[in-house]
């Protein structure tokens, strides 16, 4: 279920100091983020978006255009300080 | 442990409680039989007047480490100065409504020793620049309202210090969570909302928990506040206690009297975790040592399971009552928690299919962290617990069988 392929880092795509955050509030599952940014964010078996871990810099483009898009207004592209912070986020149900 | 009786000034300076009290199994947390509230002058004579508020009281707060009480842990001083930071009016609230059926011990403080609250109260008020001071508590808790209505009636308010507006918030498990009182209390409804961006000049709201007050009535006096823990414990009657941090989960059953060894204990409340008897009862119920084993005791919340009982079968009506309690707002949530109560009740009741079990974690992975609250993540950290604790039950419930015992017991607010 990620959208992080790891060859895209070997690759030699950089992520970037962004992340694409949603609020679950004002997402219906319209789904229209996932039409016109089809690598960054998929839909869970629900219809609601899954947000990625990282933004890599080849996909900025499509997650700014997801954030227009999206009909209730509930995404947008935060800054993040470290990027430590999004790398490794616990869970106790590995993907 | 002694139980004082309510004139016992021999009460230790440092313990919130005048005494430990059973309550009505459900509801809010109104004593068996009635304790006369402590007054206003034996709160002066005791602790003596309101501190003032400087440069000692922030670092009295910062060097105590006083921490929130309703289950985050986040330490006062950030709070303070997180809020201190913005820039629009500042509402202090109490959160007094203490959603987790089991709980009691916020209404229990309210009910013997109200003032110790408002003092911590007036307090976060004065050290905040606070515009409005709010407290809010569960629409059904008129016990509390009443306690506190009094209290404020015996003592002259402070000056510069808006005047304590009693909010009575909705009868639900979500009344207490943190967002949805903010959202309230600036005129929205009662329902969590997710955190965006900041604006600047927004209003800002800082909520604390009615222990955390309590204790900083204390700390602003010099008086260390972090010996006892209040705990609400669930056996055959519900009690809140007040005991020394250091004591051990087996010592702590066997002063209320229980006989025989649980199987696990759930920790922290309906959306906390499970956790074997044979890891926690050597623990003692600190905090900080729980944490180091991976475990937490949220609000104080302390659930034995009964050693002839299905930890499966507990975990699906657990399961029920949460996804029942879901604001309904987040798709992860509204759908999520009812498939997953539905994929335990299956186990339980001895129809779960072929991969059943997978395609249950497999939900559960895609439901954390994913609502604008912690709800849900309280739900996939009860599952998580519960694969873990259970695991020769959920192995058989797992291969179609149903539970080895229909013994049940019962939970507050769970219909069975």
């Amino acid at each position: 279920m990620s959208n992080f392929e790891a060859d895209d880092v070997a690759g030699g795509g950089t992520v970037t100091g962004l992340r694409l955050r949603i609020d679950p509030v004002a997402c219906d599952g319209v789904g229209l983020c996932a039409v016109v940014a089809a690598r960054v964010v998929v839909l869970d078996r629900w219809g609601f978006a899954i947000m990625p871990e990282s933004l890599n810099r080849k996909d900025e483009g499509a997650a700014r255009a997801a954030v227009r898009g999206c009909p209730r207004r509930a995404l947008w592209l935060q800054e993040i300080p470290e990027l430590s912070e999004t790398q490794g986020r616990e869970t106790r149900f590995p993907r | 442990m002694p139980i004082p009786s309510t004139a016992d000034t021999r009460v230790p300076v440092d313990q919130l409680l005048l005494e430990n009290v059973q309550l009505a199994l459900d509801g809010p947390a109104q004593p068996l039989r009635q304790i006369t509230a402590e007054s206003f002058a034996a709160h002066q004579t005791r602790l003596g007047r309101l501190p003032d508020v400087g440069p000692p009281l922030f670092d009295a707060v910062e060097r105590s480490g006083l921490s929130g009480h309703g289950g985050a842990y986040t330490p006062v001083i950030w709070k303070w100065r997180r809020t201190l930071s913005g820039s629009g009016p500042v509402t202090v609230v109490v959160n007094g409504a203490e959603s987790e059926p089991v709980a009691g011990k916020d209404g229990t403080i309210w009910r013997q020793r109200p003032h110790l609250v408002i003092d911590g109260l007036v307090l976060a008020a004065r050290a905040l620049h606070a515009d409005r001071v709010v407290i809010w508590l569960h629409g059904d808790d008129f016990g509390a309202r009443a306690a506190i209505t009094t209290a404020l009636r015996e003592r002259p308010w402070t000056d510069g210090v808006p005047s304590a507006e009693i909010v009575m918030g909705p009868v639900h498990y979500l009344a207490g969570e943190a967002s949805a009182i903010t959202q309230a209390v600036l005129g929205g409804p009662p329902l969590p909302t997710a955190r965006r961006p900041a604006v600047p000049g927004a209003p800002r709201t800082l909520v604390h928990n009615v222990e955390t007050l309590a204790r900083l009535a204390l700390v602003a006096r010099g008086i260390p506040a972090t010996r006892t823990r209040l705990l609400s414990v669930l056996g055959s009657q519900r009690v809140v206690v007040e005991v020394d941090r250091s004591i051990r989960f087996g010592d702590l059953l066997l002063e209320l009297g229980w006989r025989a060894a649980p199987q696990a204990v759930l920790l922290g409340g309906y959306g906390g975790l499970w956790a074997p008897w044979q890891t926690v009862c050597e623990l003692p119920v600190d905090e900080r040592q729980l944490r180091a084993e991976g475990l937490t005791l949220g609000a104080g919340v302390v659930v034995p399971l009964p050693a002839q009982t299905c930890g499966v079968a507990h975990t699906a009506q657990l399961l029920t009552y949460l996804a029942a309690m879901s604001a309904q707002q987040c798709g992860p949530c509204q759908f999520g928690l009812p498939a997953l109560a539905d994929h335990w009740s299956a186990l339980a009741g001895g129809r779960a299919r072929r991969g059943g079990v997978d395609r249950m974690l497999s939900d559960a992975a895609l439901i954390e962290g994913r609502g604008a609250c912690n709800h849900p993540s309280g739900a996939t950290r009860l599952v998580a617990s519960a694969v873990a604790t259970f695991a020769d039950d959920l192995a058989e419930h797992a291969q179609g069988r149903p539970c080895r015992t229909l013994k049940q017991m019962t939970l507050p607010g769970v219909g069975l």
